[in-house]
Parts: structure tokens; C-alpha cells; sequence
């Protein structure tokens, strides 16, 4: 079958969606949230078998026996890229025929950093959509795996068509002090599961309004940023009282700071048959007060039985990407000797861009060099 | 046959090509012979590797005699003339005497004597005339004069449109094509000779506007009223597109060349975010590579885009506010890119089809027509100057060829 036959397939059928939890902390997280939602197609990853038969999963690939020795990558990147290298068969053979994935992982460790960035091309080449929702470390587990999971960050950027970032230094703060870590790391975890929870539902496309991954795609398109993702859930009579209140002090967005710089807002709401027109209305018009006017809003509602008497609301933040996708050419000239982002070698360009011109005369219309590429003038981004 | 077979020589940026024709009797072109062969040694339209340069042409020569089975004695030159410009010009002349004060008749005398002051337009010392065509007549205050002999007046003007080009990149084409050797009879502006293929009178009259998308040139001529208002040619073509993916993917020329041709497309299209193209690999130690569609397509719309733009804004520039009536006719093997016509159509807001020459039989396929366009036009325009016994009519709604300062 050729990708345009595939391709125009797909928009009849419904989109297979598939969650990965990577690494232990995102095979923890997807277990927990497959033992509470077994509808979702689920699969854990990882290199540790003790993490593996402890969580309790069906669906479990273990990587790297001949690396690891059924061991943890401990820490080292190498390792769990490596481990996730030699088993990529057995990855291809899961992503046959999905349309979405969604990957879930905690970044600093070893197989969630080494291993994500190399799940996400595989899943590019097999034609799948990548989500990928990551938690970053805790500020006190230390400088170096801070700076292993912004590494694994800008690895992802490459084939990722989304990434929804958690931080989890934002869900604890001082009032937190008698916080078993336990839940502190349970919290992280419920976060993403409420997160894909949302997301899943959202895409399934049974809304009312629409929206589907093709919103969320288009905001980090035109953003060029990755997503802050918050959730938040009310009942009862002031339930879209309560659901605004949660959403502009949410700790993810930096209570709710988050929203007043924004570039791009999706919200879902999800609530049962009785929800009424003002409470959406509640809802919109309270984030809208904190949303800068020119913010790319794009919302969706979705009616589930099971949400009688509650509502349920997510939103994935854009926040402006600080660096280009595609680096600017003219500053790619100045500064080529400079250190260049390695994350980005698919799409690195030369010096000049001029590429087989570089050696005649410059065609010069209007104050530019027509033979320097468009896009490159143009500031045009290349979609990932 | 009423001609004698011309043979055409357009020494492209991406192919050299000979073609050899000859016009009926009742105006329809007839190809007896085509030959042609990939170019190496020119780029946006001049030459950089003259020693190859002068193989393809001989190549190119041969393949066409072969083809024809007749050797070919001299070749007319069809070039995009190094970034040609279009520029407008008139010319005054008196037709009485002041002391006498009688109205005077219009006679051949008159005008081509106001034909000859217009054409005395001035360019820079780096420019080479390449046309000068007629365009209305006015005497006294009624304009729009296609044929003044015989009209009484006192002042007789006359509006020219010269199309010029760079001396140095015209010059050393037919330098070139001597030392190929093989005579070279003139050199034509190939916007001008596509235009003659593809465009009817109708169109002409409706406003029409045609682009010869080359691999190293576009070449445009617009035409309203029956005549021409603008013609130029920009450096730019379907070989900057192939740089672009090449620079944007990185992916070597030949492997982005391939994949413009098979799956790139001048629209970005939305749905295809999910669609990925696998490049093979190549011997010559590129290992392959997955890319998106729609990072190649966004690379090729930027520069298509920005083409037509040019385009646009050159003909507005020389002749503002012409209604295109009749559309956008596209021609040149870069009209062949998916998607061209309908960014075409996106960006000049009127139809945009195809250019396909006609009255002509003997091309490889009607499908592959708008490429041979210009060789096509060229052929016609020779037999209109070779017409035995000038014909003197300009009520005529061929478009009048006077001879350039070309073989000065």
C-alpha cells in the first residue's frame, strides 16, 4: 500500500492510538493508568525487568537483555539508547497501523532520555504521529540530570509532532514540606495520567465542538513551542466555578501566570448532558480575562455520560519557543563556528544555504539574494 | 513547403535543445527533428563552464542531425538574454510643414520614418536590444491606431516596446554557439517565442500573461489589447527549487531533483502532515533518509510562491492594472512541478492552465507540449521575418518583429 492511500485510509477509519510508557517512570505511569482505563491501548518499555513485573501490565517490551542484562540503564543515556537501538524491531512491530502515539516518560533517567529520542524517529518512519508527554526532574535530583533530560528535550524536538512538558518542580512547592516524595513522584504521575486521560478522550472525536489532535498540532505548529498542560476537575453546583478557579492557579502554569504570556491556548471540556451553556460560558470567559488578546483559542467540548454532575477541563499551553526550529540563515553564518545545537541535525543547514550557487554571482532583486532558499529569507519554519 | 526548416537552439540551465521545424503553408509548425541533452556548464541562464558548454551544444547539434538524418548549416538562438527587461518608448514625427496649413496624409514614408525614431531608444552600454515591437500608432488626438496610412494629421506617435537583455550574457551565447561552430543566424528572447506558441489572438486581445518556467530563468510576457505590455526574465527557476530542498533537507542535488519532480508539490497541503517520503539512497554515500511532505512542500511553496510574486510585481511595475483575462498560461519543464498551476492560479487570482503549443505536429507528446513551447514559438517567429516580400500591412494582428541592434 502506498502513504497516499494510507494516508487518505486514515481519515475514515478511526485513528489507533497507542500510549508508551518509557523508562520506569512512564511504565509506571501508563500501568497505573491501564489499570484504571483498560479501554486504552497500552504499552510499557523499559530495560529493567524488575520494574516490568512489578507494574503489572499486559503489554510489556523489555529492551536491552544483552545490554542491561535485564538491569536498569542506571542512569546512563548511552545505555538506554543503546538497549532501545538493538530491540527496535520489536517497536516497529507495535506501531504497525497506529496513527497516534503517545509517548510517556520521565526524563534524567537512562532509558527515558536515551530511549525516547530514538522511539520517536522509529515511529516517524512507520508513519505514526508522535505526542510526546514528558515530565522533567525535580530541581533537588541535581544539575546533571537536569541537564540529561534538556539533552533528551532537544533530541525530541527532532520527530516529535507535539510535546507536552510537565514540570515537576512546579507541582510541589513550600506549603509541600510534609510531602512524602513518594507522592510527590505519585503526583507527577497522576498528572500525566489525567493528562492522556483527556487527551484520549478529546481525540477520539466524540465532541460536541471539535477538537481533535489536529488543533493541538496546528497551535505547536504556528507556536513553535511546547505545550504546558494542565487539568482540572469540578462538581456539584459552582463545578465551573470551581474548574476556573483550579485552571488560572494551576501550578503547572505557574499559577496561572503561565497564561498571561501565552501563544496558544487549547482547552476540552468535558462534561455530562446537563451541562449548561453559562457554565462553559463561566469557564471561557474567566481564562479569557487572563489570556493576552492575540492568543491563538481553540476549545472544545465533549459530552461523556460518565461525567454526570462534574466537568472536567484541560488545557495545553504554548508558550513562545525561544529558539527558531530551522535556524535562521543569517545567523547560522555569524555564528557557525559557535556551538550548534546537535539536536537539530536533521534539519541544520550550511553556512550559506546557497548550496550550488554558493560559487556564481548572486542574483540580487529588491535588496535580496534570490539565490539564498526562500524559506531561509522568509524566516519560513519547516514543519517537524 | 513554402520555408526552408529553421533550426532552434535553446541552451537551457538544465537541458540543451535543438529542434528543427519548418511552417506550412497554411501556418501550422512542423517538427522534423528534436535533439537534446542534459546542460552542464550553465547556471541561471549564463555560462560558468564554458568547454562544457560548448560539448552539450555540439551533443545536443549531432542528436538533432541525427534525428533528422540532414545536417543542420545554422541555428537560431533562443535565450532568456541574462535577466531581459521590457522597456516602452515612442517616437514624434511631424507630418506638415508648420508654414502650411493643410492636414497631410499618412504615407509608408511617415512611418517608418516614426518607427525608426522610436526604436532609437537608449539603453546602457551593458545592454543588447533583443526586440523592438510596435505597438499603436496615434495621430493627433485619436489613439489606438493599429494601421495610420492614409489618415490625414497633423503629428504622427508611435509607441515601441524594446525588449533588451544583457550584452555580455547574450553575446557570448552566440560567441558559444560560433565556436560550436555552427552559424547563428539571431538571437530571439524565449518569453517572447513561448508567448508565439502557446497564445491566440483572442488571448491576446483578453489580456494574458505567460511564464516560462526554466531551470535556470522564468521568463514572462504579458499581452493585452493585442500587443505586448510587459516582458522581462528573472534568474530564478526550477533549479533554485532543487537547491532549496537539497539546502533544507540535506539531501544531495540529484536525490532532491528526484523527489521534486516525484512527490514535491507547490501547495502545502495539511492533510499530508502524516505522509512521509522515504529518499533512496545513492550510490555516491547518501545513506537514505525519511522526510515529511510537508517540510519538502513548504520548501518548494516558499520559493514557487516568491516566483510568481516576482513575476506579478515585474508586471505591475512596467505596465500596471492590465486585466488578465484570459489567465496565465505556464510553460517551461518547471510548469510540469504538481501544484504549480494552482499556486499560479492562488497567487495571480485568474485561471492558470498549461501553455500548450498549437498548430504544430511532430512533438514527442501533446502532454510534454508546454515544454517545447518556446522552440516551438521561435520556429514561427523566424518564418514570420523570413516572409518573402515584407509585408507591409499593420492592420496585420501578427505582432511586427523588427530587427534588433543584435548583429551590430
Amino acid at each position: 500500500m502506498s502513504m497516499t492511500e494510507q494516508a487518505t485510509d486514515r481519515t475514515v477509519r478511526a485513528p489507533k492510538i497507542l500510549v508508551m510508557g518509557v523508562g520506569s517512570s512512564g511504565a509506571r505511569a501508563v500501568a497505573a493508568m491501564a489499570s484504571l482505563n483498560p479501554d486504552i491501548d497500552a504499552v510499557a518499555i523499559d530495560t529493567d525487568t524488575k520494574v516490568l513485573e512489578a507494574i503489572g501490565i499486559k503489554k510489556t517490551i523489555h529492551v536491552g537483555s544483552t545490554i542491561t542484562r535485564g538491569l536498569s540503564s542506571g542512569g546512563d543515556v548511552e545505555l538506554g539508547r543503546q538497549s532501545i537501538e538493538k530491540d527496535s524491531s520489536n517497536i516497529r512491530k507495535q506501531l504497525r497501523q497506529v496513527d497516534l502515539l503517545i509517548i510517556v516518560a520521565g526524563l534524567g533517567g537512562g532509558t527515558g532520555s536515551g530511549a525516547v529520542p530514538v522511539i520517536t524517529r522509529i515511529a516517524r518512519e512507520a508513519g505514526a504521529l508522535v505526542l510526546t508527554m514528558v515530565a522533567t526532574p525535580f530541581k533537588f535530583e541535581g544539575a546533571k540530570i537536569a541537564r540529561v533530560a534538556d539533552d533528551a528535550l532537544k533530541k525530541l524536538r527532532t520527530h516529535s509532532d507535539a510535546i507536552i512538558r510537565i514540570e515537576n518542580e512546579r507541582l510541589v512547592d513550600r506549603s509541600d514540606a510534609e510531602l512524602p516524595v513518594e507522592q510527590a513522584y505519585a503526583r507527577s504521575h497522576q498528572v500525566m495520567m489525567d493528562g492522556i486521560f483527556s487527551l484520549v478522550r478529546l481525540l477520539s472525536r466524540n465532541g460536541l465542538v471539535g477538537l481533535d489532535f489536529a488543533c493541538i498540532h496546528t497551535m505547536l505548529r504556528n507556536c513553535d513551542g511546547f505545550c504546558n498542560f494542565a487539568s482540572a476537575d469540578g462538581s456539584g453546583e459552582d463545578r465551573a466555578k470551581v474548574v476556573a478557579d483550579t485552571l488560572l492557579t494551576h501550578r503547572l502554569l505557574n499559577k496561572g501566570r503561565m497564561l498571561e504570556g501565552a501563544a496558544g491556548v487549547v482547552i476540552g471540556l468535558t462534561g455530562g448532558h446537563d451541562l449548561k451553556l453559562s457554565e462553559v460560558d463561566e469557564v471561557m470567559t474567566r481564562l479569557q480575562e487572563k489570556l493576552p488578546e492575540e492568543v491563538w483559542l481553540n476549545f472544545g467540548v465533549a459530552i461523556d455520560s460518565g461525567f454526570e454532575g462534574r466537568l472536567s477541563a484541560i488545557t495545553l499551553v504554548a508558550e513562545q519557543w525561544k529558539e527558531a526550529l530551522v535556524d535562521n540563515n543569517r545567523q547560522m553564518g555569524l555564528s557557525f563556528t559557535k556551538n550548534v545545537n546537535p539536536g537539530q541535525g536533521e534539519l541544520m543547514l550550511e553556512t550559506t544555504g546557497k548550496g550550488e550557487f554558493s560559487r556564481s554571482d548572486p542574483t540580487i532583486h529588491n535588496n535580496e539574494d534570490l539565490d539564498v532558499p526562500t524559506y531561509i529569507r522568509r524566516d519560513i519554519k519547516l514543519p517537524r | 513547403m513554402a520555408l526552408d526548416a529553421t533550426a532552434v537552439l535553446e541552451i537551457g540551465s538544465s537541458t540543451v535543445r535543438v529542434m528543427v521545424g519548418e511552417v506550412r503553408d497554411d501556418h501550422v509548425v512542423s517538427i522534423i527533428g528534436i535533439g537534446e541533452t542534459k546542460a552542464k556548464g550553465i547556471r541561471k541562464g549564463e555560462i560558468f563552464n564554458r568547454d562544457d558548454a560548448i560539448k552539450c551544444v555540439r551533443k545536443a547539434i549531432k542528436s538533432a542531425e541525427e534525428n533528422l538524418r540532414k545536417n543542420i548549416h545554422s541555428v537560431l538562438l533562443v535565450t532568456s538574454g541574462g535577466q531581459a527587461l521590457a522597456k516602452k518608448s515612442t517616437g514624434f514625427h511631424r507630418l506638415v510643414d508648420p508654414t502650411d496649413n493643410q492636414l497631410s496624409e499618412v504615407d509608408e514614408r511617415d512611418v517608418e520614418d516614426v518607427i525608426e525614431l522610436a526604436r532609437k531608444v537608449a539603453l546602457p552600454e551593458n545592454r543588447i536590444r533583443l526586440h523592438t515591437l510596435q505597438q499603436y500608432f496615434q495621430v493627433d488626438d485619436t489613439v489606438n491606431i493599429t494601421n495610420p496610412i492614409g489618415m490625414a494629421g497633423e503629428e504622427l506617435r508611435v509607441d515601441m516596446l524594446s525588449i533588451h537583455g544583457k550584452r555580455s550574457a547574450v553575446d557570448n551565447f552566440r560567441k558559444l554557439v560560433d565556436d560550436a561552430p555552427i552559424p547563428c543566424t539571431d538571437a530571439v528572447f524565449s518569453g517572447l517565442c513561448s508567448a508565439m506558441a502557446v497564445v491566440t489572438e483572442e488571448q491576446k486581445k483578453a489580456g494574458v500573461l505567460v511564464i516560462d518556467i526554466g531551470g535556470g530563468t522564468t521568463d514572462f510576457t504579458l499581452y493585452y489589447d493585442g500587443f505586448i505590455q510587459a516582458a522581462g526574465s528573472l534568474a530564478v527557476g526550477g533549479e533554485h527549487v532543487t537547491n532549496d530542498i537539497s539546502v533544507g533537507l540535506q539531501i544531495p542535488l540529484s536525490q532532491a531533483e528526484a523527489v521534486k519532480v516525484k512527490d514535491g508539490s507547490a501547495l502545502t497541503n495539511l492533510m499530508e502532515r502524516d505522509h512521509n517520503i522515504s529518499i533512496p539512497a545513492a550510490s555516491h554515500g547518501f545513506s537514505g533518509k525519511m522526510v515529511r511532505a510537508v517540510t519538502l512542500n513548504t520548501i518548494i511553496n516558499a520559493r514557487m510562491e516568491e516566483i510568481f510574486t516576482l513575476v506579478k510585481e515585474e508586471i505591475e511595475r512596467q505596465s500596471p492594472n492590465v486585466p488578465l483575462s484570459a489567465g496565465v498560461l505556464l510553460t517551461g519543464g518547471g510548469s510540469f512541478l504538481n501544484g504549480a498551476r494552482d499556486l499560479g492560479q492562488k497567487v495571480f487570482n485568474v485561471p492558470c492552465i498549461h501553455g500548450k503549443p498549437f498548430d504544430v505536429h511532430g512533438l514527442p507528446s501533446t502532454k510534454d507540449g508546454p515544454r517545447y513551447a518556446c522552440h516551438v514559438g521561435a520556429i514561427r517567429y523566424a518564418a514570420s521575418l523570413n516572409k518573402p516580400g515584407k509585408k507591409t500591412s499593420f492592420g496585420s494582428k501578427l505582432v511586427k518583429l523588427f530587427w534588433g541592434n543584435v548583429h551590430d
